[in-house]
């Protein structure tokens, strides 16, 4: 709980739009709400040992470093959630909608969908790097590892797994960039769709 | 054909740029806008993640209390389980207490008086009663000796069963003893034995049907009070505990009632307590009155009323309880 909530939130706007952009990517494939489940949760835990903070220069490695391990225990109990609602002992109110509004476009589907390919941990290390910025030794404070190496291997194999599958699926997609330019934007829920439908819608509107 | 190595390094870069525009895609996502929002929320989860930890924190300091307390030393702990254990053996430890069973009536008539046997055989209340009798020789005289034996009389009933008895004449002794018995029992039962509880859920039943009720509970317990309900206007009802002149206690018994009445609970503790006379006698109204509020502080001396009657003194406490 934290005894100064405008410090915390004066704290977070600097970097919200970093860790809302790399909860939403960590969380590929899953539904906006579970999205934010994990985000709410997140939120809850930093609010919870704020206090603990002591050196407020680090705020911004402590937050991310909470969002991973909340999604690495949301992984696991993603089955289960299935069936028990997640508790958090308390009536909190649900968070606002920070997701549903966001934009889908052809190329954040794609990315999402290679995302989902990877493990938890090679899903955060890439996010953590490329979109949050954070270097290799932040890295490995945040991921918990040992050394810098475990963390190296894993950004590369994240790499390469994410090259195979976008090359894949850019060139299954018949694509005319000249037309409609590289981010042919796509509204409404169709991250749930398949590569092979979008593709399809496609077709049909160019006609 | 094997692609040269150039060609392959511009592969591999071309596929980079790929991820690389992907990811830069992801960079242009803009939620700022939702902040606002999230912040207001943040502001409203705090207070109440701060009320939960409060809570907590008030449970915590009496575990810990107590966590410190035990757990100081290896001694303390020591002692609390063996204190702990001591009061579970003294609990169950057994006790003997004495019971009433009954009482007996002893009487010797002269065995000339023949008519007294079929005189007594006439009383409606001999039939539950077991009767035995034997010829005996008294100072020259003979004199045959009944044994009149009356399982669950009071005392009371085998006075008056006796006085009964002598209204029929020619008796030259009678004495009234009561059956006692000794009981075993563990020390919290024979705690629990003076005291009982009455649960009673009045809703929907008339001020007689509570009276009879009650009535019939308490009888069932030997004890004979009168308590009386009447509803007021508002739709509350009160009770009045009424003491008969002819109440007197058997045994001092203490008990509780409880009652429901349309989502209202009243519960009243009853202590009966059995004053020995002689204890009064000589006394001024204003040291019974201490006597009194020694055993029970919370009386007033407007509570405790004392009447006299000659040698007679006795001492009623009536307490006005106002519902809130």
């Amino acid at each position: 709980m934290a005894k100064d909530t405008g410090k915390f939130t004066e704290l977070l706007k600097p970097h919200y739009n970093d860790a809302m952009r790399y909860s939403r990517a960590l969380c590929a494939g899953w539904s906006p709400d579970e999205a934010e489940d994990v985000l709410q949760q997140s939120f809850l835990i930093a609010l919870e040992n704020f206090e603990n903070l002591n050196d407020i220069s680090k705020f911004r490695s402590w937050f991310f470093k909470i969002i991973t391990t909340t999604f690495y225990s949301a992984v696991r109990k993603h089955f289960w959630k299935k069936f028990l609602p997640m508790d958090s002992g308390v009536n909190i109110p649900k968070m606002p909608q920070v997701f549903n509004c966001a934009e889908q476009t052809e190329s954040r589907i794609i990315l999402n969908q290679a995302l989902s390919k990877l493990s938890a941990k090679e899903r955060s290390a890439i996010l953590l790097f490329e979109i949050a910025g954070f270097s290799i030794e932040e890295i490995t404070r945040i991921q918990k590892e040992k050394s810098t190496s475990a963390v190296k291997s894993r950004l590369s194999r994240a790499r390469a797994k994410l090259r195979k599958y976008i090359t894949e699926q850019e060139n299954f997609l018949p694509r005319n960039e000249s037309q409609n330019g590289s981010n042919g934007e796509f509204k409404g829920d169709l991250e749930n769709e398949t590569i092979k439908l979008i593709s399809e819608i496609r077709t049909d509107e160019q006609r | 054909m094997k692609q040269s190595n150039l060609s392959q390094k511009s592969e591999q870069m071309n596929k980079d740029k790929i991820l690389e525009n992907h990811f830069n895609e992801v960079k242009l996502e803009d939620y700022s806008e939702s902040f606002p929002a999230v912040e207001n929320w943040i502001y409203k989860t705090n207070i109440q993640l701060k009320n939960k930890q409060n809570e907590n924190k008030q449970n915590e300091r009496k575990l810990q209390k107590m966590k410190n307390f035990l757990f100081a030393n290896k001694l303390r702990l020591a002692y609390s389980i063996v204190t702990l254990a001591v009061i579970i053996a003294t609990c169950n430890m057994p006790v003997t207490q004495t019971e009433t069973a009954g009482q007996v009536i002893t009487l010797t008539v002269p065995t000339n008086n023949t008519d007294f046997a079929a005189k007594m055989s006439a009383l409606p209340w001999i039939k539950n009663a077991q009767v035995s009798s034997n010829g005996n020789t008294e100072e020259g005289l003979n004199q045959t000796l009944y044994t009149i034996i009356l399982p669950d009389a009071t005392q009371e009933q085998a006075v008056n069963y006796g006085k009964e008895l002598e209204s029929l004449g020619g008796i030259t002794t009678i004495k009234i003893t009561p059956l006692d018995y000794d009981v075993k029992r563990p020390l919290y039962s024979a705690a629990l034995d003076h005291f009982f509880s009455i649960k009673i859920d009045a809703t929907g039943m008339s001020d007689q049907e509570v009276e009879q009720l009650v009535q019939k509970h308490l009888k069932k317990h030997g004890i004979d009070m009168k308590f009386h309900f009447k509803t007021g206007p508002d739709g509350k009802r009160d009770i009045f505990i009424e003491k008969t002149e002819d109440d007197k206690l058997k045994e001092a018994r203490n008990f509780e009632l409880n009652i429901d009445d349309n989502n209202g609970k009243e519960k009243i503790k009853i202590f009966t307590k059995k004053a020995d006379p002689e204890q009064l006698k000589g006394k001024t109204d204003e040291e019974i009155r201490k006597m009194v509020k020694q055993e029970h502080p919370e009386l007033q001396d407007k509570d405790i009323k004392i009447e006299r009657n000659g040698d007679k003194v006795q001492v009623k406490v009536e307490v006005e309880r106002n519902q809130k």
